[in-house]
């Protein structure tokens, strides 16, 4: 009898001589993928101990992923869960004014990460998303003390430089002490987008502005 | 020999001897193939040979997955774990008369995953329609022209239904020379077929026209 393994976890089916022989090698490799591979943050299991189907689960940082079999023999990562968060943000800058006509500003800092940090959530000032995902995004914008009738200031967000904002941006009309914008946006984004925030105002002078983006993986695609 | 069967795999268990020694090879593909989260094509069905009680299924192209719960005749039911479906609809033709509700949808179909401009449009009506039941994110713009009196309103309007509570439209001053900009966000669990429209009022005096757009995201399926 010749020896015959089972194509996903390689189980020994038939072995030379006894059926039963398939025991002794086939109880470690149910043991090894019971509840899925746990590995450290950040390591990908050699092709070798993957299968498609496989569970690969991150040791503190949350995130899964699902190995899927390619075509070319190796293996994607399908994320199943991508815990990710990002709170970026300017303190001061300076907005000329300019109506209707939108200047893209970044950001300068980052305040609070999840699975991120300075160095790989900002390329310049813009903030970079990690994975395809839908994100949610929420910012608001802060000018300073107007205090001029009918003195709009409008913010929305840029992704790669983009204006095609769909009216999705927030237009406040001007308050004697400050103007607070702050809206919600969820939309999909691909790994490596750009965003920064388009922002315009027709106080007639410079407007004193500071801004805030938090960005979020609500579900990875 | 005392043949039984285990729950979920069927694998055949033999309590009283070896009897069964010959079926290894065959109990030994079972364990393989329930191995892992098993994966389909959307619209491509796993045999129900092939599930049991607590498989996970994964689509490849859409990134859909679920478990699969026993029916207790030898079928599944979906509980859906991960289920991304976002929609961006817009309109740019908006017209509201003075003081008179205008309850439209988008026209537009802008982007969508999992989703198509048939699969999510009301005909006629042009509301976003939810596939499952699921809890959603609405975010409601809208844009109106500006004219220096009155108020501006906006709300959800659930399956042209009318507004859904006091507290989830918004009202807002006008600006005069510029567009007066406002926003809508409400969280709610809605059921497949449900859909989303906008109602929108304004009383400066003459009609007044606006766009909006209309975001809507599934956060999570709800059992």
């Amino acid at each position: 009898m010749s020896k015959v393994l089972t194509p996903k976890l390689k189980l020994t089916k038939e072995s030379d001589d006894e059926t039963i022989d398939p025991f002794a090698p086939n109880w470690p490799i149910l043991d090894k993928y019971a509840g899925g591979l746990l590995v450290a943050n950040g390591t990908v299991p050699p092709d070798s101990d993957l299968y498609d189907g496989c569970l690969v689960s991150e040791l503190t940082s949350g995130k899964q992923w699902i190995a899927r079999l390619n075509t070319g023999g190796t293996y994607d990562h399908i994320w199943l869960v991508y815990p990710w968060f990002a709170e970026v943000g300017t303190p001061s800058l300076s907005v000329a004014s300019v109506p209707f006509t939108n200047t893209a500003y970044g950001f300068t800092n980052l305040w609070n990460g999840v699975n991120t940090d300075a160095a790989t959530a900002l390329v310049g000032t813009f903030l970079v998303v990690p994975i395809d995902a839908i994100y949610e995004l929420v910012y608001s914008v802060r000018g300073s003390n107007p205090n001029s009738n009918d003195a709009p200031l409008s913010a929305h967000i840029s992704v790669n430089s983009d204006q095609n904002y769909l009216w999705s941006e927030t237009l406040e009309k001007y308050n004697l002490n400050y103007t607070v914008n702050c809206t919600q946006l969820l939309r999909k984004l691909k790994a490596g987008d750009k965003l920064c925030l388009n922002i315009w105002q027709s106080y007639g002078a410079p407007m004193a502005v500071s801004m805030v983006l938090q960005a979020s993986v609500v579900c990875p695609l | 020999m005392t043949i039984t069967n285990t729950a979920k795999l069927g694998l055949p268990v033999d309590t009283l001897g070896e009897g069964l020694i010959t079926t290894q090879p065959s109990s030994w593909d079972r364990v393989d193939q329930a191995a892992g989260i098993l994966s389909t094509l959307s619209g491509v069905d796993i045999p129900n040979n092939v599930l049991y009680d607590g498989a996970i299924v994964a689509e490849k192209d859409t990134g859909i997955s679920w478990r699969c719960k026993s029916d207790g005749s030898g079928g599944f039911t979906k509980q859906y774990i991960n289920y991304p479906w976002w929609v961006c609809k817009y309109y740019s033709n908006g017209l509201a008369n003075n003081g008179a509700n205008a309850n439209t949808g988008f026209d537009v179909f802008y982007q969508g995953v999992n989703a198509t401009d048939s699969s999510v449009t009301v005909p006629t009506l042009n509301g976003i329609k939810v596939p499952i039941k699921a809890l959603y994110s609405v975010c409601l713009y809208v844009r109106w022209a500006g004219a220096a009196a009155g108020v501006r309103l906006v709300s959800p309007n659930l399956s042209n239904g009318g507004v859904l509570t006091d507290w989830e439209q918004v009202d807002q001053g006008y600006n005069t020379s510029t567009p007066t900009g406002q926003v809508c966000k409400f969280q709610r669990v809605l059921n497949p077929g449900d859909f989303i429209m906008g109602k929108y009022w304004q009383n400066s005096g003459g009609g007044l026209s606006y766009y909006t757009s209309c975001w809507v995201t599934l956060i999570r399926p709800v059992p």
